[in-house]
């Protein structure tokens, strides 16, 4: 064969060598599948899981009363989220006698299906999962109900005090009225190596350079340091990482570090309820440029780095730090090789004048259930989402591993739960409590979107923190407008 | 009206009214609505209907040619046009005239594995170069690696993101050039060449003379077809980078796509694509105007 025929071969086995060189040439990034140890317990086994008499027991008298031969229809975001459930399907049927059809609906495509079907009018769906962002938006659109009403109707069936008390402000209320019930607990924790925060030769090394013990950090001054410390390239070891990548939820990793450095009091640092502006500029700038000196001790690529890449690099302790959210896939063996070397604690803060720290967790995305003003079984779909939330059924959730998180104290203090999350137990609950919302005014898409853009275009180089504000500042006012 | 289906005159009228219906249905009423919707602005309210809500006349105009995120992304779309449409092209046409050879050996095997990144759906093209271009476990970084060389971030920088998109698109897309292309050259009769042979012309000429005007039409056709995808250029951002680093791979579709669903600014939304609609309309008629082939 000539030569230029060896070249138009060459380039067509170039073009389809894309389809196959991934399972070829690429490092798998999942750690070799490890036996759970004895003794140890991950979710998913029977003895983690609630009783059918637990489940029973969890059921609202009155959703049992008025549930008989009725049917609800629910929307979910698929996933994890719907599993629990479309699992309940046959066991509400049979014991309640309450048919439920559920559609699952594609993340991405979960806010434009249901404004579709809020705007078109339909009483289609009684039950709604939503992100807690959007609630601001829906409620002042009439969208969906208040449910004060019912919270106060039902108090007797439903215990709020054991609902952690930061996250249900930040999950399920609007300007101080319920929208919704509890489902996902999403928040932000702070993770680190235990084994090298333990190992002896490291905390001399340290303190020689540092004056200061090697301790869990309490400041984003002291990570700075850990991170620096820790950086390692040629051990495959960074001293930082984290979700990066840019979608509106970066944006609340990064106020993890930015809200605790505003200097006086705020309801949410960013946007509050009440639509003002809390975007502190000193506070945006000195955190940004934190920000940005952390990142210079995490991995390459980490301005692309999603919700796969940090869990991988958490997970297999290619990173020392990061945050992320709370979750037992980090203390299963199955999908963590460092599940046991991985300890947690209260976001890391800022120290104040009178030498108190700051921590100001971001509650992190979420996921709360809402009723659809449009409902024609309003009621029974506010007690079938209070079933979702009970404790039972939080157990349920979180020891089949489907994702969803608890957000009740009990749940916590239930011993399958800390069978399961370890450690990672208090520092959740800690971090629930004193956790800080998304925005939630109408609006807080293009409110996110104006700040992870300017944010994201500053962490790539291209401008710096005092400019990032400013055009967030800029564009900010122009959302203001549109929406008033 | 059953009267007048007796009458020759109405048959023709009768004959082609479901297509007008069709075309009135789905082609007209929705442009018309897009172009009232770019003159509204879109509120959500219970019991608001589209058509109450607020006029703005050319406002949502106004802000698209003074927002700079979206003159930003239209930007990212043109280099994306320029430099990835040109490479597809030159290099389908290099493999259509390599392919179209005689006795090219397993031809059919080939032709099949060309269009593989074709056949496969953009979105899972985007999402399995992902993979491929990851600065840590990717197979390109592999390669990389092995000649001793740094590994480079495609993905997580502002000098690689675009490149690396552009390279998606060549991939998958560079098949669909040959395809047309080697339809196009299969076309030309041998003859031709043989008689130019004996003319004494060279391989150049050949191609000059021969090849490059009667291939004008698949030519024109290919650039305008590629020309309007590298507009729609979606999936592969969104699989890739999700339009990062900053906005270094925002382009317009992903751009209108957050405007529109994720913030549900469709008044907006439905302007910018007007606005859109317009830049693809004038590069395709310039394309047609200096690509069309003369009738002589």
């Amino acid at each position: 064969m000539k030569v230029s025929r060896w070249l138009a071969v060459f380039m067509v086995v170039a073009m389809a060598a894309g389809v196959f060189a991934p399972a070829a040439l690429a490092e798998d990034p999942t750690p070799t599948p490890v036996p759970i140890p004895e003794g140890v317990k991950v979710a998913g086994m029977p003895e983690v899981l609630p009783t059918q008499e637990e489940l029973k027991a969890a059921i609202p008298p009155s959703l049992m009363e008025m549930g008989q031969g009725k049917k609800l229809r629910i929307m979910f975001q698929g996933g994890g989220d719907s599993a629990p459930a479309v699992e309940m399907k046959d066991f509400l049927k049979e014991n309640v006698g309450l048919e439920i059809e559920i559609d699952v609906i594609p993340p991405e495509s979960l806010r434009e299906k249901q404004l579709s079907v809020f705007t078109a009018g339909s009483s289609d769906y009684d039950l709604m999962e939503l992100y807690p962002t959007w609630i601001g938006e829906y409620a002042e659109a009439g969208f969906i109900e208040n449910l004060d009403p019912y919270y106060e109707k039902y108090a007797a069936e439903i215990n709020t005090e054991d609902f952690i008390a930061g996250a249900q402000v930040g999950f399920d209320k609007y300007q101080g009225s319920w929208y919704a019930v509890p489902y996902d607990g999403d928040v932000n924790i702070f993770y680190y190596r235990t084994d090298l925060w333990e190992d002896p030769a490291e905390q001399a090394a340290f303190k020689e350079k540092y004056g200061y013990d090697l301790k869990y950090p309490e400041t984003w001054l002291q990570v700075r340091d850990m991170a620096e410390f820790f950086t390692r390239p040629d051990e495959g070891l960074w001293g930082f990482g984290t979700l990066a990548l840019r979608t509106w939820w970066a944006a609340d990793y990064w106020a993890n570090v930015y809200r605790p450095h505003i200097a006086g009091d705020f309801q949410n640092g960013m946007v509050n309820d009440q639509g003002e502006f809390e975007l502190d500029r000193e506070a945006f700038i000195k955190a940004n440029d934190l920000y940005m000196e952390l990142m210079k001790f995490s991995p390459d690529g980490i301005l692309n780095w999603g919700y796969p890449e940090s869990k991988e690099a958490l997970g297999n302790g290619v990173v020392a730090m990061s945050m992320q959210w709370a979750t037992g896939v980090f203390r299963d063996p199955r999908q963590a090789s460092h599940w046991d070397k991985l300890g947690c604690g209260l976001m890391p803060g800022v120290e104040q004048a009178d030498g108190s720290i700051k921590h100001k967790p971001a509650l992190a995305v979420g996921k709360a259930l809402v009723v659809p003003t449009a409902s024609e079984n309003k009621d029974l779909a506010f007690l079938l989402g209070q079933f979702f939330a009970s404790k039972a059924m939080q157990i349920y959730e979180t020891n089949t591993g489907s994702g969803v998180d608890p957000n009740r104290i009990s749940v916590f203090e239930d011993q399958r739960v800390k069978d399961v999350w370890g450690p990672l137990t208090s520092c959740t609950m800690a971090n629930l409590d004193l956790g800080v919302p998304d925005i939630k005014v109408p609006g807080a898409a293009a409110y996110y979107e104006a700040l992870i853009g300017e944010l994201h275009s500053s962490w790539a180089g291209e401008q710096d923190s005092a400019t990032a504000y400013d055009k967030v500042m800029k564009q900010w006012e122009i959302v203001r407008e549109e929406q008033q | 009206m059953f009267k007048n289906l007796g009458n020759r005159k109405a048959h023709p009228y009768l004959l082609i009214a479901p297509t007008i219906a069709w075309l009135a249905g789905f082609i007209v009423y929705p442009l018309i609505f897009s172009i009232v919707m770019a003159l509204k602005q879109f509120k959500l309210k219970k019991d608001l209907s589209f058509w109450d809500m607020p006029w703005v006349g050319l406002r949502n105009f106004e802000k698209a040619i003074n927002d700079e995120n979206f003159l930003g992304a239209l930007w990212v779309t043109l280099l994306v046009l320029l430099v990835a449409v040109t490479i597809e092209f030159l290099l389908g046409l290099a493999i259509a005239s390599l392919l179209n050879r005689k006795n090219v050996r397993g031809h059919p095997f080939f032709m099949t594995l060309l269009m593989t990144p074709m056949m496969m759906p953009i979105i899972a093209g985007g999402l399995l170069w992902r993979m491929l271009l990851d600065v840590r476990w990717g197979a390109v970084n592999a390669v990389v690696q092995w000649f001793g060389l740094p590994p480079i971030d495609f993905l997580g920088t502002i000098q690689w993101s675009l490149p690396s998109v552009m390279l998606v698109d060549i991939w998958q897309w560079t098949p669909f050039v040959v395809l047309i292309l080697l339809s196009g050259l299969r076309a030309i009769p041998d003859e031709l060449y043989e008689a130019a042979t004996v003319d004494g012309a060279g391989r150049v000429q050949a191609f000059l003379k021969i090849t490059w005007p009667l291939l004008a039409w698949p030519v024109m056709i290919v650039l305008l077809i590629r020309s309007m995808d590298a507009f729609k250029i979606f999936d592969v951002v969104y699989g890739l980078t999700f339009g990062g680093p900053g906005n270094s791979t925002t382009t317009v579709s992903f751009y209108i796509y957050k405007q529109g669903f994720s913030q549900f600014n469709l008044g907006y939304a439905a302007s910018l694509s007007w606005i859109v609609f317009i830049i693809v309309y004038a590069i395709s008629t310039l394309i047609i105007r200096f690509l069309r082939p003369s009738e002589d």
